[in-house]
């Protein structure tokens, strides 16, 4: 028993934080989890955002919205083409070139989050200055490093 | 008129709830402390709290995906998202704080039931404890099987199923089955493949030996000695016929048309010399030499072998020129070989002390 308890505290228990440390990780922010519950309370359900992908899967839930990129990429209609294109939108400098591709997918809302994001294929920062362009984009949420842009 | 001290009972009752108290500090680290200001997000987990979200918000499950657009139709299974979504309107929790307390009761919940398991295969609480003990170290197992999204659901129900197979509790091991059928796909392929391995074995060592014929096979399969694998088996399989051909019609009875097949996810061939070769899978081959030497009753060696015998095959279905989800079922081989382990070292430490405690196996 003393040796159960041994292993139980000195050794499975450590291992287990190491090994899981990852996977318990949210990625997503406060600031973004306040973005998405203030969505939830004054945008329209089941709405079709654009993010990357820890937002995107986080504002299903919280938000109660539909979005545009998601983990298991084997789900989407055509997914090479639409993983391809979610970057794009994100990582171009060209505000026309993204309001192009968010038109393409009739999205509504674009979410922006000032760390770095999953897009499509790996970890990056994403060029979200293009979205303060108000010709194209209205920013309707900002706080905490989060923001919300409605498509024009 | 003191009652005699029952130094067996009590290290049984220690043993089992340290392991209790290691798998909820594990959740409890994990979905408070590690993640403190939200929940984990990997592994999908937070499109599958969407998922019981829109039943909450709706009274329906959503029929598409919630993400990519909700252009596509989902195969992803009802009982996970359901079972939040009811357990927040139920205790009045919202989704986040409901994913929490799952979480830590599931985790909870599987050493218990791998306790349970093992216990009944060997005859001997220490075995439980061991098996315990060895499961929340293996790192497959608790990597997908304590976090919010229906494996962890499926990870639970999976040796609770067994527990009942082997204990011939025929409408418990249905009704796990079912919900099993309607939580998560290789969960499932898990549980059918064990009870029909196990169904093999029964029918072809218990049932009276008679001229093959379809009347004799069809009463043979409901006699009592094969009936739980039996019917747990192929309600198990019924029931997720009848949801494949719900979301998909009659155009992909092969299942082809499932994403995870055609995409082939998670494919890598896994090389068994390098994973028993670590701990605490090495611990497996102690009960794999053992068990079949042991006094533990053959039906009850049937199904551990049976089980070990499915996760491998499901593992190794690269060879069979399938290729898909083969890292994904480590999972379920972690749990396998954490029961054999700790049924292993039991037996090593009965014959030590002479007890042979596994002679009076519970399920005998």
């Amino acid at each position: 028993m003393a040796a159960c308890i041994y292993l139980a505290a000195a050794y499975t228990f450590p291992q287990m934080k190491g090994s899981l440390s990852g996977w318990y990780d949210p990625v997503v922010t406060t600031g973004e989890i306040n973005a998405a519950e203030w969505a939830y309370d004054n945008l329209p359900h089941q709405s079709h955002f654009a993010g990357d992908m820890f937002a995107c899967e986080m504002l299903t839930a919280v938000a109660f919205q539909i979005c545009s990129m998601g983990g298991a990429w084997e789900l989407a209609d055509n997914p090479n083409q639409r993983y391809s294109d979610n970057e794009r939108t994100y990582l171009t400098d060209s505000a026309t070139e993204a309001h192009g591709l968010l038109a393409k997918y009739n999205i509504t809302y674009v979410f922006a989050s000032s760390r770095q994001g999953f897009y499509a294929y790996g970890w990056k920062d994403a060029k979200n200055e293009k979205f303060d362009t108000p010709a194209l984009f209205e920013k309707i949420y900002d706080a905490d490093g989060a923001k919300i842009y409605k498509v024009k | 008129m003191g009652q005699k001290f029952n130094s067996d009972e009590l290290l049984k009752t220690a043993g089992l709830f340290i392991l209790l108290g290691l798998a909820f500090s594990i959740a409890y680290w994990g979905m408070f402390e590690r993640s403190e200001r939200f929940l984990p997000t990997w592994d999908n987990a937070m499109l599958h709290a969407g998922r019981a979200v829109f039943i909450m918000e709706t009274g329906h499950y959503a029929e598409n995906e919630l993400v990519f657009g909700g252009v596509t139709r989902t195969y992803h299974l009802p009982a996970y998202p359901a079972l939040v979504a009811g357990t927040a309107m139920l205790t009045g929790l919202d989704f986040a704080w409901t994913e929490r307390l799952l979480t830590m009761v599931l985790t909870t919940l599987l050493a218990f039931a791998i306790y349970t398991i093992a216990k009944a295969i060997a005859g001997d609480w220490r075995a439980g404890v061991i098996a315990g003990m060895l499961a929340m170290a293996s790192v497959n197992l608790m990597t997908w099987g304590t976090r919010n999204s229906p494996i962890g659901l499926g990870n639970v129900l999976l040796p609770i199923a067994l527990y009942l197979l082997l204990t011939r509790r025929t409408l418990a091991a249905a009704l796990c089955g079912l919900v099993i059928a309607l939580d998560h796909q290789p969960t499932l392929l898990v549980f059918i493949l064990t009870a029909f391995l196990f169904f093999l074995w029964e029918y072809s060592t218990n049932l009276p030996k008679s001229k093959p014929s379809v009347k004799g096979l069809l009463s043979n399969i409901m006699h009592p000695e094969v009936l739980t694998a039996a019917l747990s088996g192929l309600v198990a399989f019924l029931m997720y016929m009848a949801w494949h051909v719900r979301q998909t019609g009659l155009s992909c009875l092969n299942f082809s048309c499932l994403p995870q097949f055609s995409a082939k996810e998670f494919g890598k061939s896994i090389d068994f010399v390098d994973y028993f070769s670590k701990s605490p899978q090495a611990f497996a081959l102690l009960g794999i030499v053992l068990l079949p030497l042991s006094r533990a009753p053959n039906r009850n060696k049937a199904l551990a072998f049976a089980w070990l015998v499915a996760c491998i095959l499901l593992v190794k279905n690269d060879l069979l020129g399938i290729g898909t989800f083969t890292e994904r079922f480590l999972t379920y081989l972690d749990c396998a070989v954490a029961v054999f382990g700790g049924v292993g070292i039991a037996i090593a430490l009965s014959w030590v002390d002479g007890k042979k405690k596994h002679a009076d196996a519970e399920a005998a």
